[in-house]
Protein backbone atom coordinates (compact mmCIF):
# COMPACT_ATOMS: atom_id res chain seq x y z
CA UNK A 1 0.00 0.00 0.00
CA UNK A 2 1.50 3.38 -0.95
CA UNK A 3 0.79 4.84 2.20
CA UNK A 4 2.58 2.30 4.00
CA UNK A 5 5.43 2.67 1.95
CA UNK A 6 5.20 6.60 2.35
CA UNK A 7 5.21 6.32 6.25
CA UNK A 8 8.08 3.85 6.14
CA UNK A 9 10.00 6.40 4.39
CA UNK A 10 8.87 9.22 6.86
CA UNK A 11 10.25 6.83 9.40
CA UNK A 12 13.18 6.13 8.17
CA UNK A 13 13.95 10.30 7.44
CA UNK A 14 12.80 11.16 10.96
CA UNK A 15 14.74 8.45 12.87
CA UNK A 16 18.26 10.55 12.68
CA UNK A 17 16.14 13.87 13.20
CA UNK A 18 13.34 13.41 15.58
CA UNK A 19 15.93 14.29 18.48
CA UNK A 20 16.71 17.55 17.14
CA UNK A 21 12.70 18.08 16.48
CA UNK A 22 11.65 17.41 19.85
CA UNK A 23 15.29 20.08 21.21
CA UNK A 24 13.17 22.37 18.61
CA UNK A 25 9.70 21.90 19.69
CA UNK A 26 11.07 22.20 23.75
CA UNK A 27 12.28 25.43 23.27
CA UNK A 28 9.81 26.59 21.13
CA UNK A 29 7.21 25.87 24.15
CA UNK A 30 9.43 25.53 27.17
CA UNK A 31 7.51 22.91 28.34
CA UNK A 32 8.02 18.76 27.47
CA UNK A 33 4.80 18.01 27.35
CA UNK A 34 3.84 21.24 25.35
CA UNK A 35 6.08 20.35 23.22
CA UNK A 36 5.34 16.65 22.62
CA UNK A 37 1.80 17.61 21.74
CA UNK A 38 3.43 20.34 19.54
CA UNK A 39 6.03 17.79 17.66
CA UNK A 40 3.35 15.50 17.11
CA UNK A 41 0.54 18.05 15.62
CA UNK A 42 3.43 18.83 13.40
CA UNK A 43 4.67 15.52 12.41
CA UNK A 44 0.37 14.92 11.55
CA UNK A 45 1.06 17.44 9.05
CA UNK A 46 4.28 16.26 7.97
CA UNK A 47 2.67 12.77 7.30
CA UNK A 48 -0.18 14.35 5.17
CA UNK A 49 2.28 16.25 2.82
CA UNK A 50 5.00 13.61 3.31
CA UNK A 51 4.83 12.56 -0.45
CA UNK A 52 5.38 16.47 -1.73
CA UNK A 53 7.65 17.08 0.98
CA UNK A 54 10.40 14.24 -0.10
CA UNK A 55 10.76 15.27 -3.42
CA UNK A 56 11.85 18.94 -2.63
CA UNK A 57 15.60 19.92 -2.68
CA UNK A 58 15.48 20.45 1.51
CA UNK A 59 13.22 18.82 2.76
CA UNK A 60 14.30 19.44 6.60
CA UNK A 61 13.69 22.79 5.96
CA UNK A 62 9.88 21.97 4.71
CA UNK A 63 9.76 19.99 8.01
CA UNK A 64 11.19 22.84 10.48
CA UNK A 65 8.58 25.29 8.21
CA UNK A 66 5.86 23.26 9.23
CA UNK A 67 7.09 22.83 12.82
CA UNK A 68 7.58 26.71 13.18
CA UNK A 69 4.32 27.46 11.31
CA UNK A 70 2.10 25.33 13.81
CA UNK A 71 3.93 26.79 17.17
CA UNK A 72 3.51 30.22 16.29
CA UNK A 73 -0.12 30.34 14.21
CA UNK A 74 -2.21 28.21 15.48
CA UNK A 75 -1.18 25.80 17.63
CA UNK A 76 -2.42 26.43 21.30
CA UNK A 77 -1.45 24.37 24.73
CA UNK A 78 -3.59 21.38 25.34
CA UNK A 79 -3.01 18.09 26.98
CA UNK A 80 -5.76 15.65 25.49
CA UNK A 81 -2.95 12.98 24.68
CA UNK A 82 -1.15 11.55 26.93
CA UNK A 83 2.57 12.47 27.46
CA UNK A 84 4.74 10.55 27.56
CA UNK A 85 8.61 11.01 26.71
CA UNK A 86 10.84 8.20 24.89
CA UNK A 87 12.81 5.79 27.55
CA UNK A 88 16.23 7.19 26.37
CA UNK A 89 17.90 9.21 28.77
CA UNK A 90 19.27 12.37 28.09
CA UNK A 91 22.57 12.41 27.49
CA UNK A 92 24.95 13.45 30.88
CA UNK A 93 27.43 16.96 30.53
CA UNK A 94 30.59 16.08 30.11
CA UNK A 95 32.41 17.40 33.21
CA UNK A 96 34.65 20.50 31.90
CA UNK A 97 34.38 22.22 35.47
CA UNK A 98 32.20 25.12 35.02
CA UNK A 99 28.60 22.70 35.33
CA UNK A 100 26.88 24.71 37.82
CA UNK A 101 27.87 27.80 35.73
CA UNK A 102 26.33 26.50 32.80
CA UNK A 103 23.47 24.72 34.65
CA UNK A 104 22.07 28.29 35.34
CA UNK A 105 23.53 29.69 32.23
CA UNK A 106 21.17 26.63 30.49
CA UNK A 107 18.15 27.51 32.64
CA UNK A 108 18.36 31.05 32.70
CA UNK A 109 18.02 30.78 28.59
CA UNK A 110 15.21 28.31 29.16
CA UNK A 111 13.47 30.64 31.33
CA UNK A 112 14.11 33.73 29.03
CA UNK A 113 12.96 31.74 25.79
CA UNK A 114 9.50 31.75 27.30
CA UNK A 115 9.33 34.88 27.71
CA UNK A 116 9.86 36.03 23.99
CA UNK A 117 7.29 35.99 21.41
CA UNK A 118 7.21 32.75 19.60
CA UNK A 119 8.29 34.09 16.14
CA UNK A 120 11.02 35.72 18.22
CA UNK A 121 11.59 32.36 19.72
CA UNK A 122 11.86 30.78 15.92
CA UNK A 123 14.19 33.24 14.75
CA UNK A 124 16.55 32.30 18.02
CA UNK A 125 16.35 28.66 17.37
CA UNK A 126 16.36 29.02 13.67
CA UNK A 127 19.45 31.48 13.92
CA UNK A 128 21.67 30.15 17.14
CA UNK A 129 20.28 26.71 17.29
CA UNK A 130 19.98 25.30 13.49
CA UNK A 131 23.15 28.07 12.39
CA UNK A 132 20.71 29.28 9.38
CA UNK A 133 21.21 31.99 7.70
CA UNK A 134 19.23 35.23 7.97
CA UNK A 135 17.92 34.39 4.38
CA UNK A 136 17.62 30.45 5.06
CA UNK A 137 15.52 31.27 7.99
CA UNK A 138 13.23 33.56 6.57
CA UNK A 139 12.68 31.39 3.83
CA UNK A 140 11.38 28.83 6.88
CA UNK A 141 9.45 31.11 8.50
CA UNK A 142 7.72 32.52 5.18
CA UNK A 143 8.71 35.98 5.59
CA UNK A 144 11.19 38.95 4.74
CA UNK A 145 14.81 38.53 5.48
CA UNK A 146 14.32 41.97 7.04
CA UNK A 147 11.43 40.79 9.31
CA UNK A 148 13.91 37.92 10.63
CA UNK A 149 16.75 40.80 11.31
CA UNK A 150 14.26 43.01 13.38
CA UNK A 151 12.70 39.64 14.94
CA UNK A 152 16.43 39.16 15.85
CA UNK A 153 17.15 42.19 16.81
CA UNK A 154 13.73 42.47 19.31
CA UNK A 155 14.49 39.26 20.41
CA UNK A 156 18.30 39.58 21.75
CA UNK A 157 17.05 42.77 23.60
CA UNK A 158 14.20 40.89 25.09
CA UNK A 159 16.68 38.17 26.09
CA UNK A 160 18.80 40.98 27.07
CA UNK A 161 16.05 42.58 29.41
CA UNK A 162 15.08 39.31 30.99
CA UNK A 163 18.70 38.00 32.30
CA UNK A 164 21.05 41.12 32.20
CA UNK A 165 23.68 38.97 33.52
CA UNK A 166 23.99 37.41 30.38
CA UNK A 167 24.64 40.35 28.34
CA UNK A 168 28.40 39.03 27.10
CA UNK A 169 26.65 36.08 26.14
CA UNK A 170 24.31 37.68 24.03
CA UNK A 171 26.55 40.52 22.59
CA UNK A 172 28.63 37.68 21.00
CA UNK A 173 25.42 36.28 19.94
CA UNK A 174 24.00 39.74 18.26
CA UNK A 175 26.99 39.99 16.10
CA UNK A 176 27.01 36.09 14.44
CA UNK B 1 30.28 28.93 18.39
CA UNK B 2 28.83 31.56 20.52
CA UNK B 3 27.58 31.59 24.39
CA UNK B 4 23.70 31.26 22.94
CA UNK B 5 24.91 28.79 20.73
CA UNK B 6 25.92 26.83 23.64
CA UNK B 7 23.46 27.03 26.07
CA UNK B 8 20.59 26.06 23.08
CA UNK B 9 22.91 23.30 22.29
CA UNK B 10 22.95 22.24 25.55
CA UNK B 11 19.74 22.73 26.09
CA UNK B 12 18.77 20.15 23.47
CA UNK B 13 21.47 17.42 24.97
CA UNK B 14 18.71 17.17 27.84
CA UNK B 15 15.70 17.16 25.82
CA UNK B 16 14.54 13.54 25.75
CA UNK B 17 13.31 12.09 22.48
CA UNK B 18 9.72 12.44 22.30
CA UNK B 19 8.29 8.80 21.06
CA UNK B 20 5.55 10.40 18.97
CA UNK B 21 5.93 9.03 15.50
CA UNK B 22 3.64 6.24 15.61
CA UNK B 23 0.92 8.31 17.22
CA UNK B 24 1.74 11.05 14.72
CA UNK B 25 1.07 8.33 11.54
CA UNK B 26 -1.81 6.86 13.52
CA UNK B 27 -3.77 10.31 13.24
CA UNK B 28 -2.69 11.42 10.20
CA UNK B 29 -4.25 8.19 8.90
CA UNK B 30 -7.18 8.73 10.41
CA UNK B 31 -7.33 12.51 9.38
CA UNK B 32 -7.12 11.02 5.66
CA UNK B 33 -10.01 9.12 6.54
CA UNK B 34 -12.02 11.25 8.07
CA UNK B 35 -13.87 12.49 5.15
CA UNK B 36 -15.45 8.76 5.02
CA UNK B 37 -17.27 9.78 7.77
CA UNK B 38 -18.46 13.07 7.83
CA UNK B 39 -22.03 13.89 6.33
CA UNK B 40 -23.60 10.80 7.14
CA UNK B 41 -25.99 9.41 9.12
CA UNK B 42 -25.31 7.42 12.64
CA UNK B 43 -25.05 3.85 12.37
CA UNK B 44 -23.41 1.16 14.00
CA UNK B 45 -21.70 -1.29 11.75
CA UNK B 46 -19.68 -3.39 14.49
CA UNK B 47 -19.60 -3.98 17.83
CA UNK B 48 -17.18 -5.70 19.73
CA UNK B 49 -17.46 -7.12 23.70
CA UNK B 50 -15.35 -4.83 25.94
CA UNK B 51 -13.75 -6.56 28.64
CA UNK B 52 -14.68 -10.25 28.01
CA UNK B 53 -12.54 -9.10 24.54
CA UNK B 54 -14.73 -11.23 22.65
CA UNK B 55 -16.65 -10.32 19.65
CA UNK B 56 -20.52 -9.63 19.39
CA UNK B 57 -21.04 -9.00 16.33
CA UNK B 58 -19.43 -7.28 13.36
CA UNK B 59 -20.95 -6.94 9.99
CA UNK B 60 -18.95 -5.25 7.19
CA UNK B 61 -19.98 -1.49 6.68
CA UNK B 62 -22.17 -1.84 3.66
CA UNK B 63 -24.29 -4.51 5.24
CA UNK B 64 -24.50 -2.83 8.35
CA UNK B 65 -28.10 -2.33 9.45
CA UNK B 66 -28.45 1.49 10.56
CA UNK B 67 -29.50 1.67 13.77
CA UNK B 68 -29.07 4.35 16.83
CA UNK B 69 -26.61 4.01 19.31
CA UNK B 70 -28.17 5.34 21.67
CA UNK B 71 -29.40 3.62 24.88
CA UNK B 72 -32.31 5.51 26.84
CA UNK B 73 -31.44 7.44 29.98
CA UNK B 74 -32.77 6.64 33.20
CA UNK B 75 -35.15 10.35 32.69
CA UNK B 76 -36.73 10.93 29.38
CA UNK B 77 -35.26 14.50 28.05
CA UNK B 78 -36.51 16.46 24.89
CA UNK B 79 -33.83 16.25 22.42
CA UNK B 80 -33.21 19.28 21.43
CA UNK B 81 -33.95 21.17 18.06
CA UNK B 82 -31.91 24.16 17.52
CA UNK B 83 -28.93 25.01 19.52
CA UNK B 84 -28.04 29.25 20.05
CA UNK B 85 -24.25 30.30 20.39
CA UNK B 86 -22.66 32.78 22.47
CA UNK B 87 -19.32 33.64 23.67
CA UNK B 88 -18.42 32.96 27.06
CA UNK B 89 -17.15 36.27 28.51
CA UNK B 90 -13.80 36.62 29.82
CA UNK B 91 -11.97 39.36 31.56
CA UNK B 92 -11.07 42.62 30.19
CA UNK B 93 -7.85 42.68 28.33
CA UNK B 94 -7.60 38.71 27.87
CA UNK B 95 -7.24 38.26 23.68
CA UNK B 96 -7.64 34.65 23.29
CA UNK B 97 -9.99 31.79 25.19
CA UNK B 98 -11.05 27.98 25.35
CA UNK B 99 -12.70 25.48 27.23
CA UNK B 100 -11.25 22.05 28.48
CA UNK B 101 -14.11 20.85 29.95
CA UNK B 102 -17.65 21.43 32.24
CA UNK B 103 -19.15 19.70 34.73
CA UNK B 104 -22.17 17.64 33.70
CA UNK B 105 -24.87 19.81 34.26
CA UNK B 106 -23.40 22.52 32.34
CA UNK B 107 -22.89 24.97 35.36
CA UNK B 108 -19.41 24.87 35.65
CA UNK B 109 -16.92 25.13 32.20
CA UNK B 110 -13.68 25.28 32.83
CA UNK B 111 -10.88 26.53 30.10
CA UNK B 112 -8.30 29.57 30.29
CA UNK B 113 -7.36 32.61 28.16
CA UNK B 114 -4.57 34.94 27.84
CA UNK B 115 -3.25 37.83 27.56
CA UNK B 116 0.59 39.10 26.91
CA UNK B 117 1.48 35.41 26.21
CA UNK B 118 0.30 34.61 29.61
CA UNK B 119 -1.76 31.85 29.98
CA UNK B 120 -4.60 31.60 32.86
CA UNK B 121 -7.33 29.37 33.84
CA UNK B 122 -10.99 30.33 33.73
CA UNK B 123 -14.28 28.76 35.74
CA UNK B 124 -17.46 30.22 34.00
CA UNK B 125 -20.32 29.75 36.60
CA UNK B 126 -23.71 29.53 34.86
CA UNK B 127 -21.67 31.74 31.95
CA UNK B 128 -19.86 34.14 34.44
CA UNK B 129 -16.20 33.90 34.36
CA UNK B 130 -13.76 34.05 37.58
CA UNK B 131 -9.79 33.59 37.13
CA UNK B 132 -7.68 31.26 38.51
CA UNK B 133 -4.54 32.37 37.64
CA UNK B 134 -2.37 29.31 39.12
CA UNK B 135 1.49 30.05 40.36
CA UNK B 136 3.61 29.70 37.68
CA UNK B 137 2.92 29.72 33.66
CA UNK B 138 1.16 27.64 30.56
CA UNK B 139 -2.40 27.37 33.15
CA UNK B 140 -5.04 24.44 32.23
CA UNK B 141 -7.97 23.88 33.94
CA UNK B 142 -9.00 20.25 32.53
CA UNK B 143 -12.20 19.30 34.41
CA UNK B 144 -15.06 20.52 37.19
CA UNK B 145 -17.40 19.26 39.40
CA UNK B 146 -20.92 19.69 40.30
CA UNK B 147 -19.72 21.19 43.40
CA UNK B 148 -17.47 23.66 41.32
CA UNK B 149 -13.80 21.75 42.38
CA UNK B 150 -11.76 22.89 39.15
CA UNK B 151 -8.26 20.80 39.07
CA UNK B 152 -5.73 21.29 35.98
CA UNK B 153 -1.77 22.05 36.13
CA UNK B 154 0.93 24.78 35.65
CA UNK B 155 4.42 25.07 34.62
CA UNK B 156 6.12 26.29 37.42
CA UNK B 157 10.46 26.10 38.09
CA UNK B 158 10.29 24.03 35.02
CA UNK B 159 8.42 21.34 36.36
CA UNK B 160 4.22 20.43 35.65
CA UNK B 161 2.22 21.40 38.84
CA UNK B 162 -1.48 19.98 39.40
CA UNK B 163 -3.72 22.33 41.23
CA UNK B 164 -7.13 22.00 42.30
CA UNK B 165 -9.08 25.35 42.62
CA UNK B 166 -12.63 25.62 44.75
CA UNK B 167 -14.38 29.34 45.60
CA UNK B 168 -11.26 30.88 44.36
CA UNK B 169 -8.69 28.75 46.76
CA UNK B 170 -6.05 27.29 44.96
CA UNK B 171 -4.73 23.89 46.41
CA UNK B 172 -1.32 22.27 45.07
CA UNK B 173 -1.78 18.99 44.77
CA UNK B 174 0.92 16.65 46.18
CA UNK B 175 3.70 15.07 44.17
CA UNK B 176 6.17 16.39 41.88
CA UNK B 177 5.90 16.66 38.02
CA UNK B 178 2.11 16.03 38.47
CA UNK B 179 -0.56 17.06 36.28
CA UNK B 180 -4.62 16.63 37.15
CA UNK B 181 -7.06 15.62 34.45
CA UNK B 182 -10.30 14.96 35.69
CA UNK B 183 -12.26 15.43 38.78
CA UNK B 184 -15.89 12.84 39.83
CA UNK B 185 -18.54 14.59 42.03
CA UNK B 186 -16.97 13.34 45.37
CA UNK B 187 -13.69 15.09 44.48
CA UNK B 188 -11.54 11.94 43.38
CA UNK B 189 -8.76 13.64 41.20
CA UNK B 190 -7.30 11.95 38.20
CA UNK B 191 -4.10 12.30 36.73
CA UNK B 192 -0.54 11.38 36.31
CA UNK B 193 2.65 11.77 38.96
CA UNK B 194 6.02 11.40 37.40
CA UNK B 195 4.44 9.93 33.81
CA UNK B 196 2.16 7.51 35.79
CA UNK B 197 -1.45 7.06 35.71
CA UNK B 198 -1.97 8.44 39.58
CA UNK B 199 -5.54 9.41 41.84
CA UNK B 200 -5.64 11.82 44.52
CA UNK B 201 -8.48 10.78 47.16
CA UNK B 202 -8.90 14.20 47.75
CA UNK B 203 -7.23 17.81 47.44
CA UNK B 204 -4.95 16.96 50.27
CA UNK B 205 -4.37 13.41 49.91
CA UNK B 206 -1.40 11.76 49.11
CA UNK B 207 -1.60 10.78 45.30
CA UNK B 208 -1.38 6.78 44.83
CA UNK B 209 -0.37 4.70 41.60
CA UNK B 210 -3.48 3.16 39.40
CA UNK B 211 -2.39 -0.15 38.81
CA UNK B 212 -0.65 -1.10 35.06
CA UNK B 213 0.49 -3.72 33.27
CA UNK B 214 3.56 -4.99 32.88
CA UNK B 215 6.10 -3.29 31.01
CA UNK B 216 3.75 0.19 30.84
CA UNK B 217 6.54 2.83 29.61
CA UNK B 218 4.20 5.73 30.77
CA UNK B 219 0.86 6.77 30.95
CA UNK B 220 -2.10 9.46 32.16
CA UNK B 221 -5.56 9.22 33.80
CA UNK B 222 -7.76 11.16 31.93
CA UNK B 223 -11.02 10.86 33.22
CA UNK B 224 -13.14 9.59 36.29
CA UNK B 225 -16.80 8.69 36.12
CA UNK B 226 -19.14 9.18 39.00
CA UNK B 227 -19.32 5.30 39.47
CA UNK B 228 -15.18 5.43 40.36
CA UNK B 229 -14.62 4.03 36.58
CA UNK B 230 -11.22 5.81 35.29
CA UNK B 231 -9.90 6.51 31.85
CA UNK B 232 -6.40 6.49 30.93
CA UNK B 233 -3.75 6.13 28.47
CA UNK B 234 -1.04 3.76 28.59
CA UNK B 235 2.35 3.26 26.36
CA UNK B 236 2.85 -0.75 27.10
CA UNK B 237 6.25 -1.86 25.71
CA UNK B 238 6.89 -0.23 22.03
CA UNK B 239 2.87 -0.45 21.19
CA UNK B 240 1.44 2.82 20.19
CA UNK B 241 -0.32 4.41 22.94
CA UNK B 242 -3.89 3.15 23.69
CA UNK B 243 -7.08 4.42 26.39
CA UNK B 244 -7.65 1.81 28.94
CA UNK B 245 -10.49 1.59 31.22
CA UNK B 246 -9.66 0.99 35.35
CA UNK B 247 -12.96 -0.31 37.04
CA UNK B 248 -12.31 -2.07 40.56
CA UNK B 249 -8.39 -2.52 41.87
CA UNK B 250 -7.14 -4.49 39.48
CA UNK B 251 -4.98 -3.91 36.35
CA UNK B 252 -7.03 -1.85 33.56
CA UNK B 253 -8.05 -3.67 30.36
CA UNK B 254 -7.71 -1.82 26.71
CA UNK B 255 -10.77 -0.38 25.11
CA UNK B 256 -11.46 -3.06 22.42
CA UNK B 257 -11.75 -2.56 19.19
CA UNK B 258 -14.36 -4.07 16.77
CA UNK B 259 -12.91 -6.76 13.73
CA UNK B 260 -14.12 -4.66 10.59
CA UNK B 261 -11.67 -6.38 8.52
CA UNK B 262 -8.82 -3.89 8.61
CA UNK B 263 -6.64 -6.03 10.66
CA UNK B 264 -5.64 -6.15 14.64
CA UNK B 265 -5.99 -2.56 15.99
CA UNK B 266 -2.86 -0.59 16.19
CA UNK B 267 -4.09 1.54 18.92
CA UNK B 268 -7.35 3.19 20.31
CA UNK B 269 -7.52 6.49 22.08
CA UNK B 270 -10.88 7.97 23.71
CA UNK B 271 -11.48 11.61 25.59
CA UNK B 272 -13.71 12.08 28.03
CA UNK B 273 -15.70 9.19 29.87
CA UNK B 274 -19.43 10.45 31.45
CA UNK B 275 -22.06 7.63 32.33
CA UNK B 276 -20.28 5.15 30.65
CA UNK B 277 -19.51 6.56 27.57
CA UNK B 278 -16.42 7.76 25.84
CA UNK B 279 -15.83 8.30 22.48
CA UNK B 280 -12.51 8.35 20.01
CA UNK B 281 -11.18 5.98 17.44
CA UNK B 282 -9.69 3.01 17.17
CA UNK B 283 -6.92 2.61 14.82
CA UNK B 284 -5.92 -0.04 12.59
CA UNK B 285 -2.31 0.27 10.98
CA UNK B 286 -2.60 3.04 8.98
CA UNK B 287 -6.54 3.47 9.53
CA UNK B 288 -8.49 5.22 11.46
CA UNK B 289 -12.12 4.92 12.56
CA UNK B 290 -14.54 6.69 15.13
CA UNK B 291 -15.69 4.79 17.50
CA UNK B 292 -17.78 5.17 20.52
CA UNK B 293 -17.60 2.80 23.75
CA UNK B 294 -20.04 2.18 27.00
CA UNK B 295 -17.96 0.67 29.63
CA UNK B 296 -20.75 -0.45 31.55
CA UNK B 297 -22.53 -2.36 29.42
CA UNK B 298 -19.14 -3.73 27.25
CA UNK B 299 -20.60 -2.26 23.93
CA UNK B 300 -18.03 -0.88 20.77
CA UNK B 301 -19.13 0.25 18.37
CA UNK B 302 -17.44 1.71 14.94
CA UNK B 303 -19.35 4.33 14.50
CA UNK B 304 -20.92 6.98 11.76
CA UNK B 305 -21.64 10.14 13.47
CA UNK B 306 -21.53 13.64 11.56
CA UNK B 307 -17.96 15.24 12.19
CA UNK B 308 -14.85 13.34 14.09
CA UNK B 309 -16.54 12.59 17.47
CA UNK B 310 -15.68 14.68 20.44
CA UNK B 311 -17.36 14.33 23.46
CA UNK B 312 -20.35 12.53 24.69
CA UNK B 313 -23.08 12.76 27.58
CA UNK B 314 -24.81 10.45 29.53
CA UNK B 315 -27.14 9.53 27.37
CA UNK B 316 -25.03 8.82 24.48
CA UNK B 317 -25.30 11.75 22.66
CA UNK B 318 -22.52 12.32 20.63
CA UNK B 319 -20.54 15.66 19.76
CA UNK B 320 -19.37 15.55 16.40
CA UNK B 321 -16.57 18.50 14.59
CA UNK B 322 -16.41 18.43 10.37
CA UNK B 323 -14.25 21.35 8.97
CA UNK B 324 -16.90 23.66 8.86
CA UNK B 325 -19.29 22.80 11.79
CA UNK B 326 -20.22 20.94 14.85
CA UNK B 327 -22.70 19.24 15.40
CA UNK B 328 -24.86 16.81 18.43
CA UNK B 329 -25.64 13.76 17.24
CA UNK B 330 -28.62 11.94 18.88
CA UNK B 331 -29.24 8.66 17.48
CA UNK B 332 -29.99 9.74 13.85
CA UNK B 333 -31.12 13.18 14.35
CA UNK B 334 -28.16 15.66 14.41
CA UNK B 335 -28.27 19.19 15.54
CA UNK B 336 -26.29 22.00 13.79
CA UNK B 337 -23.47 23.83 16.40
CA UNK B 338 -23.15 26.96 14.27
CA UNK B 339 -19.82 28.53 14.23
CA UNK B 340 -19.20 32.64 14.12
CA UNK B 341 -16.63 31.41 11.04
CA UNK B 342 -14.93 29.04 9.08
CA UNK B 343 -13.21 26.22 10.80
CA UNK B 344 -10.00 24.74 11.23
CA UNK B 345 -10.13 21.05 11.41
CA UNK B 346 -7.27 20.71 13.11
CA UNK B 347 -8.73 22.06 16.08
CA UNK B 348 -10.61 18.63 17.83
CA UNK B 349 -11.17 20.45 20.56
CA UNK B 350 -12.51 19.08 24.34
CA UNK B 351 -15.83 19.66 24.10
CA UNK B 352 -19.01 19.67 27.00
CA UNK B 353 -22.47 18.48 26.49
CA UNK B 354 -24.74 18.53 29.53
CA UNK B 355 -26.41 15.50 30.14
CA UNK B 356 -29.93 17.11 29.53
CA UNK B 357 -28.21 18.12 26.15
CA UNK B 358 -29.00 21.95 26.68
CA UNK B 359 -25.45 23.00 27.03
CA UNK B 360 -22.82 22.46 25.09
CA UNK B 361 -19.30 23.67 25.55
CA UNK B 362 -16.29 24.10 22.93
CA UNK B 363 -14.15 26.54 21.34
CA UNK B 364 -13.53 28.18 18.01
CA UNK B 365 -10.36 28.91 16.91
CA UNK B 366 -10.22 31.56 14.21
CA UNK B 367 -8.33 29.74 10.98
CA UNK B 368 -4.83 29.17 10.56
CA UNK B 369 -2.56 32.24 10.53
CA UNK B 370 -4.72 33.29 13.23
CA UNK B 371 -3.85 32.88 16.84
CA UNK B 372 -7.23 33.69 18.58
CA UNK B 373 -9.62 31.47 19.73
CA UNK B 374 -13.16 32.31 21.57
CA UNK B 375 -14.66 30.11 24.37
CA UNK B 376 -18.08 29.51 23.19
CA UNK B 377 -21.21 27.74 24.75
CA UNK B 378 -24.63 26.91 23.34
CA UNK B 379 -27.76 26.82 24.76
CA UNK B 380 -29.94 24.25 22.85
CA UNK B 381 -33.74 23.70 23.26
Amino acid sequence: MSSRVDHDDLREFLSTRLHRLSAMAYMLTGDHHDAEDLLQNALVKVAAKWRRIARTENPDAFVWRILHNEHISGWRRRTRRPSIVSGETPPEYADDGDLAGRAVRRLMIEAALTRLTPRQRSVIILRFFQDLSEADAADVLGCSIGTVKSQTHHALRRLRELCPELEILLTEGARA
Amino acid sequence: MTDLRTALTEIAERTPTYAVVDRALAQAGRRRTRRWWTGSVAAVVAVAGLGTGGLIAAAPADQAKPQPTVTPGPKTVAVPTHCESNELPVPPGYASSWVNGGDHTGRYVVGGATRGGHSVGLIWDAGVPSVADLPGDQDQLQDVNTAGLAVGRSTLNNHVVAWAVQDGVVSRLKGTDASAAGVDPRGRIVGWVDHKPAVWDSVTAQPRFLPVPSGVRGGSATSIDDDGTILGNLTVGSAATSTYVWRGTGVPTPLPAPDIGLGPQTSSFAGRLRGGWTVGSVTYGSQGRPAVWNVRTGEAHIIEVVGYPTAVNARGWILGQTATAYYLNVGQKRIELALPGPADDSSVAADLVSDDGTVVASEYREPAGQQLSHALLWRCS
